[in-house]
């Protein structure tokens, strides 16, 4: 129990107080102006007052359809891609750089004066479009000055989602194929698919939807846009960037002879026995043959057989994994009973050979004594998968 | 009279060799042998002369009962019991008179 505090010798009565500044001072937990230094002009506050007026005032009426970050404006307020698109248009004559800044930076202050602001917009770089700001860069996307290595990254557009939840879902392409076409991260893929099924399954059941926040939301963060051509747009992220794995987070040193020829192979085994070498670690090797293919210089057509034939191949070799899971399942036969199902598999009593305790044999073995409790052996798994 | 039947009987005592018995008929069982851990029970299905202890070195392993309910993969669906049988050696020993025990005899008729 922490000591009962003794008000009455730690606080002066009113009578006492020095200063008399505000009777109650001694109750206020927050800090906060007083009366008496209330004009008192420190530099702090002038600065303060000198940021509001010019960068701030930006930031009270946010700009729709676009970041509201503080590194895209510059000191005076002024959106930077706005001036950057009105400095390349206005080049030819420097001498109205004063005019063009007040202009702009009614613009993107979004002032009352609503059709200045069209009229700033209109002239600059954009000229067709309307109320159309230039792209934000990623310097526009630092939404924390002082650090100087993060940027917001963009989002996938609704557009965008739907587009991928109707490849996967109507389409019936694979995760890696719509990762591979669309320039999405397979498991980023996954996830849209997930969440616009959930969204799907409450449509129709009627749950209501946060429609509004969603769409506030989504116009202040930096978007990738769907587009349906490949090449026209960004890819969203890196797609075939190898993940990380647990075991190669190690410093080893693997003495090894001068003369052998140290394989990816050879590293991921250094790492661990069960460990698959980086070729096939990777998110998207088929991407990395078809570049090899390109590389040794194989005509277009080859190029697009061969990758049709390793997908083929793929294809094949599920199908067997799946035919032979399936194969063994349907052997094991299945009773149902009220609370649980019996899956009875046949077995061969030959199988454990003539002493009866051959590897392959059915059932606890007699004569053999279990290690599980003697010394040494790991009782308490040191990992959940 | 009752003095007189008791002293009779104790004069001419019967003696049943059950051993004997047993051995002229040869008792073989279809039984569960408890394997596993302690709150961790796993049965072999063993054939097995009827006096023999329950873990002895069994005639012939027949397979495996796992008692412990799973969950399916899926996560949909019941949970459910594992059994190991060789039914074709189950039907033998049952066809030379082989005796299921009462757990034995559940597991079989499922099959």
């Amino acid at each position: 129990m922490p000591p009962s505090m003794r008000w009455s010798s730690v606080i002066p009565s009113p009578q006492t107080c020095a200063k008399q500044i505000c009777p109650n001072a001694h109750l206020r937990a927050f800090s906060s102006s007083t009366r008496s230094n209330a004009g008192r002009t420190t530099r702090q506050r002038r600065l303060m007052f000198q940021w509001l007026d010019s960068q701030g005032a930006a930031f009270r009426d946010p700009l729709p359809g676009s970041t509201n970050y503080l590194t895209a404006y510059d000191n005076h307020g002024v959106l930077k891609r706005v001036k950057m698109a009105r400095g390349s248009d206005t080049s030819s004559k420097p001498a109205d750089e004063q005019i063009d800044g007040d202009e702009l930076s009614t613009l993107g202050a979004k002032s009352n004066d609503s059709e200045e602001a069209d009229e700033a917009s209109n002239n600059t770089k954009t000229g067709g479009d309307e109320n159309r700001l230039p792209p934000e860069g990623r310097g526009d996307r630092r939404p924390f000055p002082h650090n100087k290595s993060f940027y917001s990254e963009p989002v996938l557009s609704e557009e965008f989602r739907e587009e991928i939840w109707r490849r996967i879902m109507k389409d019936g392409m694979s995760v890696r194929e719509v990762s591979a076409t669309t320039g999405v991260e397979m498991r980023r893929v996954g996830a849209v698919v997930r969440l616009k099924e959930m969204e799907k399954a409450w449509l129709s059941s009627g749950t209501p939807l946060a429609r509004p926040y969603a769409q506030a939301v989504m116009s202040m963060l930096p978007q990738t846009q769907w587009n349906t051509r490949l090449d026209a747009r960004r890819p969203h992220e890196p797609i075939n960037s190898l993940p990380v794995h647990e075991a190669t987070t190690l410093q080893i040193f693997e003495p090894t002879s001068e003369s052998r020829h140290f394989t990816r192979e050879d590293a991921a085994r250094a790492f661990d026995e069960n460990l698959l070498s980086t070729d096939e670690r990777i998110p998207h090797p088929e991407m990395v043959a078809k570049e090899k293919d390109l590389l040794a210089g194989l005509p277009a057509e080859l190029v697009a057989k061969r990758a049709r034939a390793r997908e083929d191949a793929e294809i094949e070799a599920k199908q067997k994994q799946q035919d032979r899971i399936a194969k063994k399942e349907a052997a094991i036969k299945k009773v149902d009973t009220g609370r649980w199902q019996f899956r009875i598999q046949e077995v061969k009593v030959d199988d454990a050979g003539v002493d009866g305790r051959g590897p392959r044999g059915t059932g606890w073995r007699y004569g053999t004594p279990l290690m599980d409790r003697s010394r040494g052996q790991i009782k308490i798994p040191t990992r959940v998968d | 009279m009752a003095d007189a039947s008791s002293s009779r009987l104790a004069k001419n005592p019967i003696r049943y060799s059950v051993d004997t018995y047993d051995l002229c008929i040869m008792v073989i069982k279809i039984r569960l042998a408890r394997f596993g851990r302690r709150k961790a029970p796993f049965y072999n299905i063993v054939v097995a002369h009827a006096r023999t202890a329950r873990n002895s070195k069994p005639i012939e392993v027949l397979g495996t009962y796992d008692p412990i309910p799973k969950m399916p993969t899926e996560g949909e669906g019941k949970p459910f019991k594992d059994v190991k049988l060789d039914s074709a050696r189950a039907k033998y020993w049952l066809g030379v008179g082989a005796q299921p025990s009462d757990p034995a005899w559940r597991l079989l008729s499922m099959l």
